[in-house]
């Protein structure tokens, strides 16, 4: 499976969350337990779980009232109630609150094991449904790496010496830094930039799924399997292969990983002949893989041999004179996209993007950006445009007159530069008088011969 | 401790069924392996209103134990339970130091005279219910392969239809996990 699968117990006996806990993760899986209601909603609040198993006799708040307030919520949230006092009443409640099932304690092992199996493998379904239609949506979105902060500059260049070699990268950066991105480009200048760029991502589906979509299989391999059919490792011949998100591989999962790479070589499930394995890898990761080898998650041979070149992509709160020239990228992009005429961002609302602190990196900004377009009504991005996260003053914080001053520094000299140092047309391009700009000009030190 | 896994019968003197266990458990898993002293299933493991062995209290029992063996596998004949099942073949620790199967629903060894035939299936799955909550001790979980021992056992078609041995991901996994110790 890719990540492990999240259940949520909730029984007020010990023992039996302390046994139910333990049959869960001989399958596998992660359990949380909470020992009422309310513990249990809190950490609905800030966790995700791909199973709830509520207990319905409870003090204080009973399951039935728990699953109601899980559904207001959430009304796909998968729960499974359970009592030791059955009775038809109690079932019939729970389905039409919306629980999937209704199991009686304690449990026939058979029964539960396979309703269990059978749950989650529909969420696992429909996650992965959901995951192929946003990546059909987000197909060809990618652009080019943008920075020009001191961090992103040596980074470039790390890029431009590794992007010449066939070596195996590392590409580490919180989520939304633009991992991909990095991976996309250093096959582009790479000499294997004829041959297909093939991405998998470990974080999103099952391992049997991921076992035959990475090495294809032959007929008869398994049920369904009736026709030979070609993986993305044998794609990705004369190309690169992109593994997203490898903390998040099984532990089987790496150890086929590892032998991949160690002999070169693999085969598809169910066959006897071996593949060449004729790609460059490059892997990336949200997660400190070190401390995944050090926890034993992650193997460590299999970390040596994907760690020999590693880049590092700081997040983008780091690198906050990046954000001017990223959100005007994304501007132009979008708004040819979404065929909108505002064509520049006020400089309030760059203020508002150089104060914020970019948790989701720039996949948020480029968010942020189509938002403003989507709403704005004017010919400039408006600060009540962008999303109201955005908007909020942090407390005790000084606005970043110093960020927004060098991106007026640096905004001006390009338009300078463009207009070849005409001033009339440079103010009248942005919109203000040439004495204004004449003030601005010494206000910089702005010259020709910079 | 030496790595070495001892069997502890419980309430058991089916002398044959140990010894064959014991012969598989080497053959299976890199370590030696002895059939200890047995000794009276542990006071306060038996639940009088379900009738059952407490499976997790004996677990308990046998982790304390000052047996100089790093593993320990008690094999009992008697019924055993979890709160939150109506019955277990086994139960270990995951992982940890105590392993538990119980014969009593894996077959019964016939009368004298029978053929071997039933004794021989009875056998088996006992083997393979031993070496799979062994498996668990060594931080194994269950495995998707139906033929590897680590293969959930939820009844015994699914018990007879694995074998003894662990596929090459569960022994790679047991390799890692015997290498870091």
């Amino acid at each position: 499976m890719r990540r492990k699968t999240r259940i949520l117990v909730v029984d007020d006996e010990l023992s039996i969350r302390i046994s139910l806990g333990d049959l869960l993760r001989r399958d596998g899986h992660q359990v949380d337990v909470a020992e009422s209601a309310g513990p249990a909603l809190t950490m609905l609040k800030t966790q995700s779980f791909d199973l709830l198993i509520v207990d319905i006799k409870m003090p204080g708040m009973d399951g039935l009232e728990m699953l109601k307030r899980v559904k207001e919520d959430d009304p796909d949230a998968p729960v499974v109630m359970m009592t030791a006092y059955g009775s038809i009443d109690s079932a019939v409640k729970a389905m039409k609150l919306g629980a999937i099932d209704y199991v009686v304690k304690p449990f026939d092992p058979l029964e539960i094991g396979m309703l269990i199996e059978r749950i989650l493998e529909d969420q696992i379904m429909r996650r992965e449904h959901q995951l192929l239609k946003h990546q059909v949506k987000t197909c060809g979105s990618y652009g080019p790496m943008i920075g020009r902060s001191p961090d992103m500059l040596k980074m470039f260049e790390l890029v431009e010496d590794v992007s010449a070699t066939d070596s195996v990268v590392l590409i580490s950066g919180d989520s939304g830094t633009g991992k991909e991105v990095l991976a996309r480009a250093i096959h582009e200048k790479s000499s294997r930039s004829e041959g297909l760029f093939v991405g998998v991502n470990f974080g999103a589906f099952t391992e049997s799924l991921l076992e035959s979509e990475l090495f294809g299989y032959e007929k008869g391999a398994f049920t369904g399997a009736e026709s030979p059919k070609q993986g993305l490792l044998e794609a990705a011949a004369g190309g690169t292969l992109f593994l997203d998100e490898i903390g998040d591989a099984s532990p089987k999962m790496q150890i086929d990983l590892l032998r991949v790479l160690q002999e070169r070589k693999f085969r598809r499930v169910g066959g006897v002949k071996d593949v060449e394995a004729d790609f460059r890898v490059l892997a990336a990761t949200n997660r400190d893989l070190e401390q995944a080898v050090e926890a034993r998650t992650f193997r460590q041979d299999l970390y040596y041999r994907l760690n020999v070149v590693q880049i590092h992509i700081p997040p983008l709160k780091e690198r906050k004179e990046d954000i001017p020239a990223l959100a005007e990228h994304f501007l132009e992009k979008l708004r040819v996209r979404l065929n909108k005429k505002i064509n520049s961002l006020s400089p309030e609302a760059m203020q508002l993007l150089l104060n914020h602190d970019w948790p989701g990196n720039v996949r948020e900004l480029e968010n942020a950006i189509e938002r403003a377009l989507v709403v704005g009504k004017q010919k400039r991005i408006m600060p009540e445009d962008l999303p109201i996260a955005l908007q909020e003053p942090k407390p005790g914080e000084a606005p970043a007159n110093e960020s927004l001053d060098s991106w007026e520094r640096d905004y001006i000299a390009g338009k300078l530069e463009h207009y070849d140092w005409n001033i009339s047309r440079t103010a009248q391009a942005l919109e203000i008088d040439r004495g204004t700009l004449y003030a601005k000009i010494k206000k910089y030190g702005l010259s020709r011969e910079q | 401790m030496s790595r070495l896994v001892e069997i502890v019968p419980l309430d058991i003197a089916d002398q044959g069924l140990l010894s064959a266990l014991c012969a598989e458990i080497a053959r299976t898993f890199p370590l030696k392996c002895r059939v200890g002293a047995s000794e009276r299933l542990p006071a306060g493991t038996l639940d009088k209103k379900r009738g059952q062995y407490h499976a997790t209290r004996i677990l308990e029992h046998l982790a304390a134990s000052d047996r100089d063996a790093f593993r320990l596998l008690g094999v009992t004949a008697v019924d055993i339970f979890t709160p939150i099942l109506r019955y277990v073949f086994g139960e270990a620790m995951l992982p940890g130091r105590a392993a538990l199967v119980s014969t009593y629903r894996l077959g019964i060894a016939p009368p004298r005279g029978e053929p071997l035939r039933d004794r021989s299936v009875f056998i088996n799955r006992v083997l393979k219910e031993g070496i799979h909550e062994l498996g668990h001790t060594f931080g194994l979980t269950h495995c998707k392969d139906p033929a590897c021992s680590m293969a959930a056992s939820l009844d015994t078609t699914h018990i007879d239809k694995k074998s003894t041995r662990l596929c090459y991901y569960c022994r790679v996994m047991l390799e890692d996990e015997l290498g870091g110790m």
